[in-house]
């Protein structure tokens, strides 16, 4: 006989109790387990679509409209000669790397797609452009190798779309209801060098369109779903040839989309190392980390360590046209070197990069070493259209201006002197002395067409030759360079000036030689813009050096002097950024825990509950072992050793349980609640981790819960547990019991009364979680006051007896156990109910200002950028809309950087969320929306006057604006902290959040000032996002006419509330699966009130027997004991929705929400109901069989 | 049979099943009984004889199979269950060898629980008559103690005072000595006899103890399901 011998006794005879405690350690463990597996599952799917849009790709170099030679990386796919063109690092010898696949280079392009029939339609489309089917994967092949012949044939033929087809993914096939041979229309933004919000780029011929039969659909699978964003929805993407795109939009074979595999390194592998990478291998595909296309068994070198290598190998691949960037020689005499753009203006850093010594001077022939002279010699120019020259009332329509230094202008130009031609000055009767009135429109000012004149006094007249007869000083704007005639002129706006037969003849003669010249820096004062402050660089030829000699200096020292990131061409870690965006997303198994809290809670309860009454049916054994010289430690050991034992099962069979549950759980995941998750494609995933923690820590938990409830076990004499009298009398004295009840419900109380005062002393926007906390408060100070009344009811009141007394009397005798009821439903009651009014409905009043919609109707977003003012009559009409018709409409552009969507609908963690700019002013004055809070230090009630960033940040950062829900659970931010991001130069810039809205149709994205958008990514022209106000009465007619009017550029409105309905579907989603799994929670509650009066009128058998021979009826005696435990049920319940309902009062009284009282009505009447049931049965179990046994003695 | 019979046992039969679905074991075999109001009867018979048959015969507790239990005539037989439990509650007092009291009502209260059977409010009149009661049986500075907080003896009396504060016709006590020492139990036999006496109720107690037996009016021996007179032998 051992110690242990007597737990397994114990646990043999007693299995009967046993078994319920098993069965309540295995639910308990069920769920936290499932619910960690549940985590899991979500985690390893989104790695896995992470992994499965990206494919074998690790690394992207993604230039958006610019667009660079694909050959720039075709040096890298001979391996052999990676050595040397890679460039070194600390860990990684270039030599002993290898890249595991071939690079892959497109052309990436928003576009929006249609079927011919008009049927269908797709907005906001990937359209890649390829030239092979390499990014493309084959499924996995079958055994049979001639199969795979023709498999491969096939699958060659299904990959390589012919010219003129398009293939499909799964998502964009669906959304168009497209199969294969069908006719589309393909519409694609044609991409501009020059910003289309650029007053002098183009208007007409944005958009280009294309038709195209459906090849075939590609599935996720076989890479169809490739995306550089973390998001768990799959894109709309359509896969055509880039010969297609390149006839179409001349981009002359260049790409802007490059993905490259990893690199692995050369050293063998030892079979002992290889073993146990297969196994960490397995383990990685359980946890969706790998995917099939991973190479196998290889060291690959880290995804950051590989791009700082690529990105530093860039200055010795590239060439100035990847940069945007031509040398070329200067008709003039004598020639210069100029540094031009197809951008028009020099970006700022090509220019310091081309003027500045290079850092490693390659030797020239005829450039002395070190000489840096020929460089820095360079003279900047500046040709912008000016609208009108005018003197007195003479003028000059639509001439080209040049701003340079000397030789063009005499070195002491002042910026208020112009240089004229002898052309102008005899055209406008101009002297040396005269005053000339310039008007030009703001260069970056975009639809708005913003006028500005300068006055400037004549210094010279200069004869029209020379280098003053330079038509290649105006760059070749392009509506304006290849014209033959003014007439063919795109000038990006309307020609107001009537354009002369000799401004004719000059355009003919003479293009756009320049008219007249003002120094640089009163050019650059005038027309410096965001993309450049020069639209050429100038050098002269040095004259002991030969041109070509030159020209190569000249090249390499913009190259190396330049950083491909300064130009766009960076390198992503995008596979790294894919799987932490999975990693960090929303934790589903602390979701599902929190979700699943009061479940657990309940089935431990019960667990514990069951235990105790199996302990206090042992009272007798458990003195035995006392009076045989057991320490009660001792004896509380045995308990506690068969707690484990139990736990262990439990946790065991929870084990195998929770697989059920997860899965479970993953269904209703994709179907049922599929709004919170946006995706059916969650697979089962288990992190070998989680069984490590997961069952361990049920048992943990188990037994701590147990162990609590037996704390004073075995304390009482073993007197008093020999006579079987001792069961509720130990512990702590009545009177110590009634005393901290009562400091419990005083304390309690008071504190909910504090903070109901105070909540309804402070402003609005901190009612809520002081309300919640004066009701969880109450919730306590009444279970402290319960607790109270059910010791006064204990004690001997010496007031007359009644039923009702006679029943407390009862209630009180098992204090705790009759506490513990009441606190399950109570607790159960008030989180079902409170969560539940949290439920977002849609707003009662959307035309307010304060609502979530910021008052707005519709809300609206385009694939491609919109330049014209939609305000405006003249925008309007060139967008082709009817200005009747949109009268009483106003709409609020945001410029758009594309990023990660943050809101709840996207699962991944939004590496760099979506960047919406505005003008703050046109939200300010309207007072749209409703802000939850500021940043420390700032005031709220600046509201949208926030974003300007004098206003909003001390330091360089750039204010936002988010919707709170987003940033505190999408971005995992506060107010006041800052985000990284780069910008288009790559220069890294912080964003500091600065006011956070309540509940709004912002949800997802960043507002910053518009200003400071256009400042960090000056090349993101036009508007893609709009708030539109319209009155309600005629919204689905303006929605109707902007929808078709704007279809070219992919617009698609919405209502304001169905958005705002969208976002919170995902809140009401994870709502229901708290109620529902809380639900759970008050039912197993309830059925654990069922068992406290089931065991209550067990213990009390003979006591209803001595009734029934006192002449108690069998029915008065149900009704007494069903009585006695619905007044635990009712105030249970009560208790919890009382202060459930005090919680949520902002919310029940507020305007802003509707509340589901129907909802909540049914939750309280089905807890009820349960509570209910589970009593009546309880108590016809108690009363069933022979009675008169209990009366005779044992 | 007299007319004047407070209560009747006529030919009843009694039999039980045991626990396993065994054999049906036959405790009563048209045992009659008659008793006059007022007497005291001792009913006695070795274990498993069917004593406490009776007295839940007697008690309405139980129902005979065959035969009749008469209270001044009335066949208990036809009443619904809600009939009986009023006659109990009216007629009947019950005492039992475990005392059976609340543990979380004091020595008053208990006494007054059998009042709740029929009313919600125990009521003036019925405390005035426990604190009596409890007075006579010398428990009346203990009334507002606990079960636990009492002996044997002392819960033995609780339990005769709550048998009685209906005012039955019939006290039926069920070996209300056998968990008592002898001189608790000899104090408790005189007790009932004292109360049958001035309560005038009639009294019929189980038990195996000659002395308290032989302290009743009559002494019945329950034999092979019959109930026959007997006398028992004079103590030493």
């Amino acid at each position: 006989m051992t110690f242990r011998t007597l737990i397994l006794r114990s646990l043999r005879h007693h299995w009967r109790i046993h078994l319920g405690v098993l069965l309540g350690a295995a639910i308990g463990s069920a769920i936290l387990i499932g619910a960690l597996v549940v985590g899991d599952s979500v985690r390893g799917s989104l790695r896995q679509g992470g992994l499965e849009r990206l494919g074998p790709f690790h690394l992207a170099l993604s230039s958006g409209d610019r667009f660079y030679r694909p050959e720039l990386f075709n040096p890298l796919e001979a391996n052999h000669t990676l050595a040397g063109l890679l460039s070194s690092h600390p860990q990684v010898d270039p030599s002993q790397v290898r890249l595991t696949g071939m690079p892959v280079s497109l052309v990436h392009l928003p576009g929006t797609l249609a079927r011919q029939d008009g049927a269908a339609r797709a907005n906001r489309i990937h359209v890649y452009g390829m030239s092979s089917s390499a990014i493309f994967r084959q499924p996995p092949a079958p055994e049979d190798a001639r199969l795979e012949i023709v498999r491969s044939a096939l699958w060659d033929q299904r990959a390589n779309p012919p010219l003129g087809r398009v293939l499909l993914n799964e998502t964009l096939a669906a959304q168009l209801k497209a199969r294969e041979g069908d006719d589309l229309i393909l519409r694609l933004h044609k991409p501009s060098a020059l910003s289309r919000d650029a007053v002098i780029s183009p208007r007409e011929d944005q958009s280009v369109a294309l038709r195209l039969k459906v090849h075939a659909v590609m599935s996720g699978a076989e890479g169809g779903n490739l995306s550089l964003r973390s998001s768990q929805i799959p894109p709309l993407n359509a896969f055509v040839r880039q010969e297609d795109l390149d006839t179409l939009l001349h981009l002359q074979g260049r790409v802007n989309l490059t993905l490259i595999p990893p690199l692995a390194h050369r050293e063998p592998v030892s079979p002992l190392a290889r073993f146990w990478r297969d196994i960490g291998r397995r383990i990685d595909q359980m946890r969706g980390l790998t995917s099939a296309h991973q190479p196998a068994l290889e060291t690959l070198v880290p995804d950051d360590v590989q791009a700082s290598m690529l990105q530093a190998s860039l200055g010795r691949l590239w060439d100035l046209s990847d940069a945007q960037l031509q040398l070329r020689s200067t008709p003039t005499t004598p020639p210069q070197l100029e540094l031009i753009s197809s951008r028009i203006f020099l970006e700022d850093a090509a220019v310091l990069a081309a003027t500045r010594p290079q850092a490693q001077t390659n030797q020239s022939p005829g450039v002395a070493p070190g000489d840096s002279r020929p460089v820095t010699n360079a003279v900047g120019i500046l040709t912008y259209l000016v609208n009108e020259l005018k003197s007195g009332d003479r003028s000059a329509p639509y001439s080209m201006v040049t701003a340079a230094g000397a030789p063009w202008v005499p070195a002491d130009l002042q910026t208020n002197e112009v240089v004229v031609n002898e052309w102008l000055a005899e055209d406008l009767g101009l002297r040396p002395g005269s005053e000339l009135e310039m008007s030009y429109y703001l260069l970056d000012t975009g639809s708005q067409l913003t006028e500005r004149t300068q006055r400037f006094r004549v210094r010279s007249v200069v004869p029209l030759q020379g280098l003053h007869a330079d038509r290649t000083l105006m760059p070749e704007f392009p509506g304006l360079s290849k014209a033959e005639s003014t007439r063919d002129w795109d000038a990006g706006f309307k020609l107001v000036h009537t354009v002369r037969d000799k401004d004719e003849a000059y355009w003919k003669q003479y293009r756009g030689t320049p008219k007249a010249f003002i120094s640089l820096a009163a050019g650059q004062a005038l027309w410096g813009n965001r993309f450049g402050r020069l639209t050429a660089l100038r050098y002269p030829f040095p004259s002991t050096a030969a041109t070509n000699a030159f020209q190569d200096l000249v090249q390499s020292t913009v190259l190396s002097n330049l950083d491909p990131s300064e130009v766009g061409l960076r390198f992503e870690t995008v596979r790294q950024q894919a799987l932490q965006a999975a990693d960090q997303g929303q934790d589903f198994g602390q979701l599902f825990i929190g979700f699943s809290f009061f479940l657990i809670f309940s089935a431990l309860v019960l667990m514990s509950m069951l235990f105790r009454f199996g302990a206090e049916e042992r009272q007798v054994e458990i003195g035995v072992l006392l009076s045989l010289g057991f320490r009660p430690a001792r004896v509380r050991r045995i308990l506690l050793g068969e707690a484990l034992a139990l736990s262990s099962v439990g946790a065991l069979i929870g084990l195998a349980g929770s697989m059920l549950y997860s899965k479970a759980m993953l269904w209703a995941l994709g179907t049922l609640w599929k709004d919170a998750v946006g995706t059916s494609s969650l697979a089962f995933h288990l992190d070998p981790l989680t069984l490590l923690i997961g069952v361990p820590g049920s048992i943990l938990v188990c037994v701590g819960s147990i162990a609590w409830a037996l704390r004073r076990e075995a304390q009482r004499p073993a007197r008093e547990l020999l006579s079987g009298q001792a069961v509720e009398q130990g512990g702590r004295t009545v009177s110590t019991r009634s005393r901290i009840s009562l400091w419990v419900a005083v304390g309690a109380l008071t504190g909910a009364a504090a903070l109901l005062a105070a909540a309804l002393k402070g402003n609005e926007a901190g009612r809520a979680p002081l309300f919640f906390g004066a009701g969880a408060l109450l919730l306590t100070g009444g279970l402290g006051a319960l607790s109270l009344c059910l010791n006064k009811a204990a004690q001997n009141s010496g007031r007359r007896l009644t039923r009702l007394s006679l029943m407390l009397r009862g209630l009180g005798r098992r204090r705790s156990r009759s506490l513990a009821a009441i606190a399950l439903l109570a607790s159960g009651s008030f989180l079902v109910f409170a969560i539940g009014a949290n439920r977002l409905n849609a707003p009662r009043n959307p035309e307010l200002r304060s609502a979530g919609t910021g008052g707005f109707q519709l809300l609206a977003e385009s694939s491609l950028p919109i330049v014209r003012d939609p305000n405006s009559r003249e925008g309007q009409e060139a967008l082709g809309l009817d200005p009747t018709l949109l009268k009483a409409t106003s709409i609020v552009p945001f410029r758009v950087k594309a990023g990660d969507d943050a809101s709840c609908l996207n699962l991944n963690r939004a590496q760099q969320p979506r960047l919406l700019g505005v003008n703050p002013e046109l939200l300010a004055s309207r007072g749209s929306f409703s802000f939850a809070a500021a940043a420390s230090g700032l005031a709220i009630e600046q509201g949208w006057r926030l974003l300007t960033p004098s206003n909003g940040s001390s330091d360089d950062a750039v204010p936002a604006i988010g919707d709170a829900a987003s940033m505190q659970w999408a971005l995992h931010l506060k107010l006041g902290e800052t985000l990284p991001f780069t910008d288009e130069q790559g220069r890294r810039f912080n964003i500091r959040l600065v006011a956070s809205l309540n509940n709004s149709i912002l949800q997802g994205s960043l507002v910053v000032d518009e200003r400071e958008l256009a400042r960090r990514f000056p090349t993101e022209s036009g508007a893609q996002y709009f708030l539109i106000d319209t009155p309600a009465a005629g919204k689905d007619q303006v929605s109707a006419h902007l929808s078709k009017g704007l279809q070219d550029y992919g617009f698609e409105s919405v209502s304001t509330v169905d958005r705002l309905n969208q976002f919170n579907g995902v809140q009401n989603t994870y709502l229901n699966t708290f109620q529902l799994l809380g639900g759970l929670g008050v039912i197993l509650g309830s059925v654990g009130l069922g068992l406290v009066l089931l065991r209550n009128a067990l213990e009390r058998r003979g006591e209803i027997a001595v009734q029934l021979a006192l002449g108690y009826s069998p029915s008065l005696i149900k009704r007494l004991l069903l009585t006695e435990h619905l007044i635990l049920l009712a105030g249970g319940l009560a208790l919890g929705v009382g202060a459930a309902t005090l919680a949520v009062a902002p919310q029940l009284l507020g305007a802003a929400q509707e509340v589901p009282l129907p909802l909540l009505g049914l939750i309280l009447v089905g807890s009820a109901g349960c509570g209910l049931l589970s009593t009546v049965f309880a108590s016809n179990a108690a009363l069933r069989g022979r009675l008169l046994d209990a009366l005779r003695p044992e | 049979m007299q007319s004047h019979a407070l209560m009747q046992l006529v030919q009843a039969s009694k039999g039980f099943r045991s626990g396993d679905g065994g054999a049906r074991l036959e405790i009563l075999k048209g045992a009659s009984l008659s008793l006059s109001a007022g007497e005291s009867v001792a009913i006695v018979g070795p274990s498993g004889s069917g004593k406490s048959t009776i007295l839940n015969l007697l008690g309405t507790l139980d129902q005979p199979d065959e035969g009749q239990v008469l209270f001044e005539g009335l066949d208990l037989g036809t009443l619904d269950p809600a009939a009986l439990a009023h006659f109990r509650s009216q007629k009947v007092g019950f005492i039992f060898q475990s005392h059976h009291l609340l543990p979380q009502c004091s020595v008053l209260e208990n006494v007054l629980v059998p009042t709740l059977a029929e009313r919600s409010d125990a009521g003036a009149r019925a405390e005035d008559r426990a604190r009596s009661l409890l007075k006579r049986v010398g428990l009346h500075e203990r009334l507002s103690h606990r079960p636990g907080q009492l002996s044997g003896g002392e819960r033995q009396r609780v339990a005769v005072v709550r048998a009685l504060i209906n005012e039955p016709r019939l006290l039926l006590a069920d070996e209300p000595t056998g968990a008592l020492d002898r001189a608790s139990a000899s104090e408790l036999a005189q007790l009932l006899q004292d109360l049958k006496r001035e309560e005038k109720v009639t009294l019929v107690v189980v038990t195996h103890a000659p002395d308290l037996a032989r302290q009743m009016d009559r002494i019945l021996e329950l034999r092979d399901g019959q109930i026959l007179p007997t006398t028992l032998p004079q103590s030493a």
